[in-house]
């Protein structure tokens, strides 16, 4: 019995460095090119809805409501729903990946220029003749959200 | 007194005027913001339940009340509370601060109908 004590805190003893090196390594690679990896990941899907936004951006402000007919409404709806859906993958990305002093609240002035300009002006409005206006501070508020998302992943 | 926007109004609101539909920005503001507003020391606006909001329709029901002169900005904000339970929704509360923020007391008169 004593003997089988002695044996397993001999075992112990030989293995505990070998386990600390790897979990040790674990948690270094995890933290370092895994992490890392998610949230290059995330980056890029952030990066294709913005894209995506754009497009449906160039086509709802830069046609009259009348030459869009019943798809403007359907781009209303995607362009806001678009919107929400890039808020929520920021918010994770704040949430998981935030830089010390400005934690939690990155991207929130971005996201509302974004909101703005391209949900703002003749939104939904009945009568609405086509915008470039509103189409530029879009695309730009779009371009600045990107710049800053890809820095992140940097 | 507590407003909520898909209950008492629509859970599809929409658009800035009433010539964009009945669920507008303007209707909400004319209709129930405003008057509640007046009879009430503080009005709570709940957000959940609704789809999305366009800026177009908040920049209209709550920038509005400053832009048309019934409140500045200070006052409406000492009298606004907008609640939600959806953090997504997050967006749309400081998006309806800086409508207030940013309107201009008194720059817009309302033309009826």
């Amino acid at each position: 019995m004593g003997s089988g004590i002695t044996q397993l805190g001999q075992f112990l003893w030989h293995i505990t460095p070998a386990l600390v090196i790897v979990l040790g390594g674990g948690f270094l690679v995890n933290r370092f090119f895994v992490r890392k990896a998610n949230l290059g990941l995330l980056v890029d899907r952030i990066a294709t809805q913005l894209e995506v936004l754009s497009s449906d951006c160039a086509e709802y402000w830069c046609s009259d409501q009348s030459e869009l007919g019943e798809k403007a409404v359907i781009l209303e709806a995607k362009l806001k729903a678009r919107i929400l859906h890039l808020h929520s993958l920021l918010r994770v990305v704040e949430k998981k990946y935030a830089t010390t002093h400005r934690s939690g609240n990155e991207f929130a002035n971005q996201i509302l220029d974004l909101q703005q300009a391209c949900t703002g002006g003749d939104f939904e409005v009945a009568e609405r003749a086509a915008d470039r206006k509103q189409f530029m501070k879009a695309v730009t508020a779009i371009h600045k959200l990107n710049t800053a998302i890809l820095e992140k992943k940097l | 007194m507590r407003l909520s926007i898909a209950q008492q109004f629509s859970d599809a609101p929409w658009g800035r005027y009433p010539t964009d539909g009945d669920f507008c920005g303007e209707n909400f503001r004319e209709k129930l913001l405003w008057p509640a507003l007046q009879s009430n020391e503080q009005v709570v606006v709940d957000l959940d339940g609704v789809e999305g909001f366009g800026s177009s329709f908040l920049d209209e029901a709550f920038g509005g009340i400053v832009a048309h002169g019934y409140l500045t900005g200070p006052q409406l904000k000492q009298k606004l509370k907008i609640q939600t339970t959806n953090p997504d929704f997050d967006l749309y509360v400081r998006a309806i601060q800086r409508y207030i923020d940013d309107a201009s007391y008194g720059s817009k008169k309302l033309t009826p109908a």
